[in-house]
């Protein structure tokens, strides 16, 4: 049977995909189960039918680390900081981006003030040294961390990021004084300028450390005792996995190991039609989450983080609106209709799942137009009450706005749909893309149900719902490479830098990277960021095979015209950082067989996806079902089914 | 029925779909600002505002880089069309403006650009918005480099006076125009890289305005437009009615105008009168010979607006009905209503004062609502000396954070922007030490700084920079280092912000208002900030509070046993 399988653990579902040896992908979705969801991750490769012994390599999607830092559920943990420097977690950026809220709060530092150690050794920016390591003043340090019980120490000093001497003779001392403890060097994570990320990625990393390994101990105990003899993999926010071997020590490089998974398989699909521009959107249960392709290759975070701690790590530029299936629609006191961000949840669920919600929600407005079949999903494992929908759209919505029912439905679709545009036409603007050149890949349970008003209302110049949109996370997770990151500052006039110092300096990174990962096959790949002077963003330009200051500030040049309109060949330009990835090459992705039925148009109805044959035609409104999602065909729009088995969908001229 | 029957005739649906389109636009004129600009002020600390205007100078969508420019944009229309009367203007045009006094401008750097937006469907139906991009230049000319005089004595040291005047008639550029202005400051380049920038924001909203009136033609978008208004004035006024009726005065003070030493007060009175909110500034100080003694009247107005937004909907999207429950009042010729030719260029340290008044009296309107004064201004810091940058030196410059107050349910934030900044962060320490010949020897809280109450204030902060090189010079310009950021519902003051210079010999000189003060090589230069102000009696702090600010350090065990009687123990 299959020997590559992939995991992807959602708040209510956990989704298993694993490649059989035909080819054909196999999807399960079970319940996750809350507590230990190892239990559920095991059900699931029962019921996939994967033999845990003939696997080469686990592929896993886990959320673990970053419900740990939002759930307020992290280890306790110490920091370590160049004297006069320990509450520059607290002091962050000193921003107030909620500009008018007097009764606010600050986020509580992971490290409290009396768990952060301070120390007289000293760098200068150039990795002069100024003060020397003292020895008794880190030994004594590791005693008291022992007597406050922490097992988990952060190490940030001023200027590391120009040489890491100090950090590194730190966590020597460490290990030595306190073996046992575990250590997390922020230039071992990150080492670039800007000491209040840099000290964040390293606290969320010691803050998360504990608590990714010990779940990772309970996975990979319960698939030995399946025989499991294959490599475990962790998803990383960048897009690529690495060893769960290299997660215990790099936790905070998986906080987007959800959701990236989509995107990574996003990149697939577009790769296979030519390097398309894209803008995905993941619909559930509670969010939206949306990510953008530029030419194919998914837009990377200038600083990724979330909540309110950046990480100074690569990260897809994921964002996120409170936009989902059971986000709940209300009407306020002045008349104005609301959907989200507050959800129905799990619990109660949309008043249509009949488990006691009262409160209508978008699946609720989205079952009483009759665009997800009453007979329910999953199946038929959950039946649906069209009538609990109908009644609570007409008490909380309908009544108090004086419409019909079915107009109060709509309205709520086009207000969720209107939130949600919102959200695409920004990522997209902010990032300089032009909407109208791109297709809104939808996907999720809830992404085809809206792909055509999203695309509508977004400016978009269409919309695709992939094969098996539901479970598209873990499908993406399944095609993922092994990837290893690193950079470096390197803050220089491109003027002033020659050829031969760029090769240096690459051939420095990947010299490390290629020490620190046995990859049998990799393909390396360079890239720069660069700015005018003046500026506080940087745009990555490719570097190329042989790296070359003038050649990449011409392509800045033309990336900023593209991007934003304007360009300035004249003006002083710099190289800001230097980056190098090792990037194994991905498998062949999943193949998808089209429906087998026969070609030709259909209009209105109902039509099984497993029945839509390449270059077959759905005219709108009409649904397209399959397990576990809904495309609605909007009204004014055509569905065809393109070689790749992806539903194309395009307004009528 | 009562909700339904409130409704003015649009469908609540489209009306949501057309506000979220209306935020679209004025955000996405901000992302081509800011990504074509090269300026650190506009990139960085976000000094800017984009907005649409209707042709009687309603606010209908506006986004704001900082909180002060929010109630500062509608006023800047009427006097462009005084000028030039609404059945003159014509697509393709675009007005400049920046006169503090007669284009209703903030100070002279903040330049303002208008572009009216036709229907193409109708043009001769004249515009139906305006678009409208207010950008702070980092030099508009005037006596000292930046335009940054806090001793200007009048407005003609403070840069080249725009009054509001076509640049662009139909398309036709103004050469002369251009040229005139650009001529007249330091940042030739810069400066009209900025304006291209501005210019290329309003082109962005004319082209997504017209497709929003080709999806639902102009009646029906002026008409949701009018909805919107109604809506956030009807949700403002429920939040006013909250407030208890009555007249509540609070004075609050400026430690110095830039000129004299001597604080000066500003005053506000409020009156609460069920839905409706007057603020009458009339007892404030006369206006005053320095620049950081006055504010124009529209400037006055817009910092009561920020205010009157932190009291009533704080999340919600702003447009002209925002503040149609609120009214003004101020004296002609005092410093929240300077009159020409009085200088007004650090108009921020009377805007934190008018905002903090303001709020102070709602406070005793409503305790539940009072919060300690805030730590300071912008408090900013600037450091040069000899180097290779452009005009053969180097500079660095910021803003400050320190703590604010404490508040009925929590204790006041430590490290955090003043009120008249937003979104915009500090330069962190790695960047000052790689850029400059600087050295940050401490970036921390500052203990017991923070007022003591049964909510304490917030902590402030103490930068202290090592000068490396010989030539340097300091100017900075902070406030409340003489009057202390007040406790209220009896709990204590905050600690003062200062600045210090020790040339080496141990001894700490205050430099908390200067200007191109030397420093030698070796010097050190401290510079701390404020607490916030404490909220309640701080004897009635829960003991294990007190302890655990003990055990962090944020408060001293001599000070807790002085100021909350419990020693630290719980």
């Amino acid at each position: 049977m299959s020997t590559r399988l992939a995991v992807d653990v959602g708040g209510t579902f956990t989704d298993v995909v694993a490649t059989g040896p035909d080819g054909a992908t196999l999807h399960e979705k079970v319940p996750t189960t809350p507590g230990d969801v190892t239990r559920g991750i095991l059900d699931g490769l029962e019921r996939v039918g994967a033999d845990p012994a003939l696997l080469d390599r686990l592929l896993h999607g886990t959320t673990v680390a970053l419900n740990a830092v939002l759930e307020g559920a992290t280890a306790p943990v110490g920091l370590i900081t160049t004297r006069g420097f320990r509450d520059v977690l607290e002091i962050r950026r000193t921003s107030r981006p909620d500009m008018y809220d007097l009764q606010q709060e600050a986020p509580v530092p992971l490290v409290p003030r009396r768990h952060r150690f301070e120390i007289g050794a000293r760098m200068g920016p150039g990795g002069e040294e100024l003060a020397p390591v003292d020895v008794d003043e880190v030994r004594a340090i590791a005693a008291r961390l022992r007597e406050a019980g922490i097992g988990s120490v952060a190490v940030c000093l001023i200027n590391a990021y120009a040489d890491t001497r100090h950090e590194r003779a730190v966590g020597a001392l460490l290990a030595d004084a306190a073996p046992g403890l575990l250590v997390s060097l922020s230039t071992d994570l990150a080492r670039e300028w800007r000491e209040f990320e840099r000290t964040s990625t390293a606290v969320v990393n010691a803050a998360t450390l504990p608590v990714l390994g010990g779940y990772l101990d309970r996975l990979q105990s319960g698939l030995a005792e399946r025989r499991f003899a294959g490599e475990l993999m962790i998803m990383q926010s960048s897009g690529g996995v690495m060893s769960a071997e290299s997660a215990r020590t790099r936790p905070a490089a998986t906080l987007m190991s959800g959701p990236v998974g989509g995107v990574v398989g996003a990149r697939a699909i577009a790769e296979a039609l030519g390097g398309a521009d894209l803008v995905t959107v993941d619909i559930g249960g509670t969010s939206a989450d949306v990510a953008v392709l530029d030419r194919g290759l998914p837009v990377q975070a200038a600083v990724g983080g979330f909540g309110r701690w950046p990480i100074l790590m690569p990260m897809v530029d994921i964002r996120s609106v409170g936009a989902g299936g059971g986000s709940l629609a209300r009407v306020d006191a002045h008349g104005a209709l609301l959907v989200g961000p507050e959800s129905a949840a799990a619990v109660p669920g949309p008043a249509c799942y009949g488990r006691g919600g009262t409160r209508p929600t978008v699946t609720d407005a989205n079952v009483v137009l009759g665009r997800i079949a009453p007979e329910g999903l999953m199946r038929g494992r959950l039946a649906l009450d069209v009538e609990a929908a109908a009644r609570a759209i007409a008490t909380h919505v309908a009544e108090p706005l004086g419409l019909g029912v079915g107009p109060a439905a709509e309205g709520i679709l086009r207000v969720m749909n209107s939130n949600t545009a919102r959200l695409l036409r920004e990522v997209l603007t902010e990032g300089g893309h032009d909407p109208r050149r791109f297709s809104l890949l939808a996907f999720g349970g809830g992404g085809g149900l809206h792909a055509c008003a999203l695309a509508e209302e977004a400016g978009l110049a269409g919309a695709i719902v992939p094969p098996h949109p539901g479970t598209m996370s873990a499908l993406g997770i399944l095609g993922a490479g092994v990837r290893h990151d690193r950079s470096a500052m390197f803050l220089r006039p491109v003027t002033d830098v020659s050829d031969g110092d760029l090769e240096q300096a690459f051939a420095a990174l990947l010299g490390e990277l290629r020490a620190d990962s046995p990859l049998r096959e990799a393909v390396a790949v360079l890239s720069a960021d660069l700015r005018y002077v003046g500026q506080g963003h940087t745009l990555p330009v490719g570097a190329g095979p042989a790296p070359s200051a003038a050649a990449m500030a011409e392509e800045f040049h033309r990336e900023h015209r593209r991007l934003f309109g304007v360009s300035r060949p004249d003006a002083p330009t710099e190289l800001v950082r230097l980056s190098a990835a090792l990037i194994e090459p991905a498998p062949a992705p999943a193949r998808h067989a089209p429906g087998d039925g026969p070609a030709g148009e259909r209009t209105g109805g109902a039509h099984a996806r497993a029945e839509l044959a390449v270059g077959a035609i759905v005219h709108g409104p009409s649904r397209i079902e399959e397990d576990g999602a809904t495309t609605w065909v909007a009204d004014g729009w055509t569905a065809r089914i393109d070689a790749h088995a992806n539903i194309v969908l395009e307004r009528v001229a | 029925m009562s909700v339904a029957t409130a409704l003015v005739g649009v469908d609540p649906v489209t009306r949501q779909v057309v506000q979220n389109r209306l935020i679209s636009i004025v955000r996405e004129m901000s992302h081509t600002l800011s990504r074509a600009s090269f300026s650190p002020i506009i990139t960085e600390v976000k000094d800017f505002s984009n907005v649409l205007l209707a042709p009687d100078g309603a606010l209908v969508a506006q986004a704001e880089g900082i909180p002060t420019f929010l109630g500062a944009m509608a006023p800047l229309l009427p006097p462009v069309l005084d000028r030039y009367p609404l059945a003159s203007v014509q697509p393709g045009d675009v007005f400049i403006s920046n006169d503090p006094y007669s284009a209703n401008g903030t100070h002279k750097n903040d330049v303002n650009v208008f572009r009216p937006v036709f229907d193409p469907a109708g043009p001769d139906a004249g515009p139906v918005f305006f678009a409208v991009s207010k950008a702070h230049w980092t030099d508009i000319g005037a006596k000292d480099p930046g335009s940054w005089s806090p001793d200007a004595r009048n407005m003609f040291q403070e840069g080249v006076t725009i009054p509001p005047l076509r640049l662009v008639a139909a398309g036709d550029w103004n050469d002369e125009l251009l040229e005139m202005i650009l001529g007249n400051t330091r940042l030739r380049e810069q400066n009209e890289g900025d304006l291209l920038a501005q210019i290329g924001a309003l082109g962005v909203a004319e082209s997504r305005v017209h497709d929003l009136l080709a999806e639902y033609g102009r009646a029906e978008v002026e008409a949701h437009v009018a909805s919107l208004i109604d809506y956030a004035e009807r949700a403002t006024r429920a939040e006013v009615a909250r407030i208890p009726d009555g007249r509540y005065r609070a004075e609050e003070w400026v430690d110095s105008d830039g000129v004299s030493e001597e604080p000066f007060r500003i005053v506000a009175v409020v009156e609460v009168d069920g839905d409706r909110m007057t603020v009458d500034l009339s007892e404030s100080a006369d206006q005053r010979a320095g620049a950081c003694g006055n504010a124009v009247v529209t400037a006055s107005v817009a910092a009561v607006r920020v205010a009157f937004k932190c009291l009533t909907l704080p999340h919600a999207a702003t447009n002209e009905g925002s503040y149609r429950p609120l009214q003004v009042i101020t004296r002609p010729g005092s410093s929240v209503h300077a009159l020409a030719p009085a200088p007004v260029t650090l108009w921020g340290d009377v805007a934190r004062a008018v905002i903090e008044a303001v709020l102070g009296a709602v406070g005793r309107a409503d305790p539940s609502r009072a919060i300690g004064g805030l730590f300071g201004n912008v408090d900013a810091m600037a450091l040069a000396g000899p180097g290779t940058g452009d005009g053969g030196e180097w500079i660095y410059f910021s803003p400050f954070a320190g703590g604010w107050g404490g508040r009925a349910g929590a204790d006041g934030l430590s490290a955090l922007c003043p009120i008249i900044n937003g979104d915009n962060d500090n330069v962190p320490c790695e960047v000052i030490e790689a850029s400059y010949p600087l050295r940050v020897e401490r970036y921390e809280l500052v203990p017991d700084s923070c007022g003591a109450g049964r909510r304490r204030g917030g902590l402030g902060v103490r930068f202290d920079v090592r000068i490396l090189e010989a030539g340097a010079t300091l100017s900075a310009s902070l406030d409340r280092y003489v009057i202390a950021p007040p406790g209220v519902q009896g709990g204590d003051d905050g600690a003062l912000s200062g600045l210090w210079v020790d040339e080496g010999d141990g001894v700490e000189l205050p430099a908390h208002k200067v200007a191109a003060r030397p420093l030698p090589a070796g010097a050190l230069v401290s510079h701390r900030t404020g607490g916030g102000g404490g909220h309640g009696d701080p004897r009635r702090r829960e003991p294990a509070l007190v302890a655990a600010d003990v055990a962090d350090g944020y408060v001293t065990p001599e000070a807790a046993a002085r100021l909350y009687g419990t020693g630290g123990t719980a």
